[in-house]
């Protein structure tokens, strides 16, 4: 292994029941999580993005479960776990200490009825992370402090409506850091938010990063979070990682049609056009068996080959991994950039 | 505290009105209570003589208009039949009511709470079945049902407990299981859907998220939210026993306002009718306002508004 693997996602599906029959919305999805590094995933809302990440934890929703592959988990001294084949009761004791999320939703990923001091409090107290109640007050109004919040001994006292989005998005972010975890899972952190706190949020996850050395996966729709401050990007399409490299190369050198689509959906200001580029059509429903390759249908270059066979993944450069029929076709051929 | 000022000013207007209606009511309905009280044997003067004694021969707006005054001087009026002041007939009915709410409502709660929680921990496993099964069996089974299984099974076949109120503790029990048996049923279907519910918010993937495993993140996050609403729905059932429960009380024999009232109708004893149901809108009344309380106190989002 060349690099320092934190977590290892290997040939990962989920699935979902829907009338007593399991469909797969993550299809043997791959993915390297090395230590200190910021990893994006990215694709469309219903793509399996959230429900890759939340298999991590095992909080994935009733109807869905793991029905293959296997999360590994590196401690430092070399051991290492699968957290899909974990105990409940095990997994959670990673959870919070090691493996902390960030959600989506600031305004209901907080309890409405608890002081948020309390909530933050309540990692430390569940993973025996303070020796007194007076210590683990001190050190959630540290971190409150840390993460940017003004009058921190007012504010732990608050309750979730007292706040605005971005601050309960801090509030939710002290409570994944707190434990300080080697890996922190932001399910769309700065989706509900509004730009100018988008900015500010993502600023405070590469801080904390920095600051305790985590690693983070970071879930979104946005190719804009992903240059920001990513990595690594994966492109993931119904289920499947369709190309994946560090974030440099790959906005460098966008290979598989559908991360091509994605990046020129994004408006560039200053650009004459009158419209918007985009991707044409809907992601196809998930009880829809699709023989070929999942993005045949909404592909701007399948070839024959992409409607009846899966697509391999191919190392186009190094690091540099597309799962697309057409590659090839593009080597040889004048579309390569 | 306008607030509450304006709570309180609303009762009063519901129980002038709730005077009102009953007032009229039990005077449209036929029969007279004079010749309720004699019988056909007597002789027309007496019963005109009875009935002017009773105030009977005023215009309906004079008699309610006396009442309303005897009323806010705490004069209900005299009971035509117990002969005694309604007020004191009431205040002696209520410890025995009051006695089997409290006792019917503890019951209640605490098997339609465990058993609201303990459904959710085992969703869709045997116990949750089970459990909301008895439930259904709460809501649908008639009390009179439920209390004459009770003395079937408890007093005539195993011989536990006496069949009827004699004063004692033991006696209540079955009374109040049996008035308890539809609050327990309903207290554990809302716990059970409200923390269904509350188990779907994001916040509880937080707490999962947090290491809390699933019974913790069910006590210590989702009741919290889930209890409101039981609290609203439980106040009012105590409200609701304690204005007296008819059935459970005639067929256990235990002489409370629920007995009073159901000896009112038999008799048309107009005064004592009007004092028990006063009583319980009164008791319902502050029931509600005391639901609300409590909810505004609980829930930070909330203000006394």
């Amino acid at each position: 292994m060349s690099r320092d693997i934190l977590l290892e996602i290997k040939n990962l599906t989920v699935s979902v029941k829907k009338d007593g029959k399991d469909f797969p919305i993550v299809k043997g999805v791959d993915i390297e999580v090395p230590r200190g590094k910021i990893v994006g995933i990215v694709g469309e809302s219903g793509c399996g993005k959230s429900m890759t990440a939340k298999s991590i934890n095992g909080i994935l929703p009733r109807a869905a479960r793991i029905t293959g592959g296997s999360i590994i988990w590196h401690d430092k001294n070399g051991e290492e776990r699968d957290l899909s084949s974990l105990s409940e009761k095990k997994l959670r004791t990673i959870c919070g200490s090691e493996i902390s999320m960030v959600f989506q939703e600031p305004m209901t990923s907080l309890n409405p009825m608890m002081r948020i001091g309390k909530q933050v409090e309540e990692v430390l107290l569940i993973h025996g992370l303070a020796k007194s109640k007076a210590e683990a007050k001190e050190k959630v109004i540290k971190m409150l402090d840390e993460v940017g919040i003004a009058e921190p001994e007012l504010r732990y006292n608050s309750f979730p409506h007292e706040l605005s989005g971005g601050m309960r998005q801090r509030v939710i972010i002290a409570m994944a850091v707190i434990a300080e975890p080697k890996l922190l899972i932001a399910d769309e952190p700065t989706t509900a938010l509004d730009v100018t706190i988008e900015a500010q949020i993502l600023k405070l996850i590469r801080k904390m990063c920095e600051i305790h050395s985590m690693s983070v996966i970071i879930i979104t729709h946005n190719m804009g979070v992903v240059s920001k401050i990513c990595d690594d990007a994966y492109v993931m399409y119904m289920g499947r990682i369709m190309e994946h490299s560090t974030t440099e190369r790959l906005f460098r050198r966008p290979v598989h049609p559908y991360t091509r689509g994605l990046l020129s959906s994004i408006p560039r200001i200053g650009e004459d056009k009158e419209y918007l580029e985009t991707i044409p059509g809907n992601i196809p429903e998930i009880d829809k068996e699709i023989r070929g390759c999942e993005f045949c249908l909404r592909c701007s270059d399948d070839i024959q080959s992409c409607f009846f066979e899966k697509p391999e993944e191919k190392e186009i450069e190094e690091g540099h991994f597309v799962r697309c029929h057409s590659v090839e076709v593009l080597r040889g051929g004048s579309k390569v950039l | 505290m306008a607030w509450f000022a304006k709570r309180l000013l609303g009762i009063l207007l519901v129980l002038l009105e709730i005077m009102f209606l009953i007032f009229i009511m039990l005077r449209v309905i036929p029969g007279d209570p004079a010749s309720v009280l004699l019988n056909e044997h007597v002789s027309p003067a007496a019963i005109e003589k009875l009935t002017v004694s009773m105030g009977l021969d005023k215009s309906l707006s004079e008699q309610f208009i006396d009442y309303l005054k005897d009323a806010l001087r705490g004069d209900f009026g005299l009971s035509y039949y117990l002969h005694k002041n309604v007020g004191e007939l009431i205040y002696e009915a209520f410890p025995y009511t009051a006695r089997l709410a409290c006792m019917a409502a503890v019951f209640a709660w605490s098997f339609g709470i465990v058993s609201g929680i303990v459904s959710v921990m085992y969703h869709d496993r045997i116990l949750d079945y089970l459990f909301r099964g008895l439930s259904l069996l709460g809501i649908s089974v008639p009390i009179f049902m439920v209390a004459m299984f009770l003395q079937y099974l408890i007093y005539y076949r195993l011989g536990m407990l006496p069949l009827n109120f004699n004063g004692s503790f033991v006696s209540l029990l079955l009374p109040a299981v049996a008035l308890g048996w539809d609050s327990a049923g309903s207290v554990a279907r809302i716990t059970r859907s409200q923390l269904m519910e509350q188990m779907g918010e994001p916040y509880i993937d937080t707490a999962k998220a947090k290491g809390l495993y699933f019974s913790r993140a069910v006590l210590r996050h989702a009741l919290r939210n889930a209890i409101l609403p039981v609290i609203t729905v439980m106040a009012l059932q105590l409200s609701g026993m304690l204005s007296g429960a008819v059935i459970t009380e005639s067929i256990f024999g235990v002489p409370g306002i629920g007995r009073l009232a159901l000896t009112a109708i038999q008799t048309r004893d107009m005064p004592l009718l009007q004092g028990t149901v006063l009583f319980s809108a009164f008791l319902i009344a502050v029931g509600n306002l005391l639901a609300d309380l409590i909810n505004s106190i609980l829930d930070p989002r909330r203000g006394l508004k």
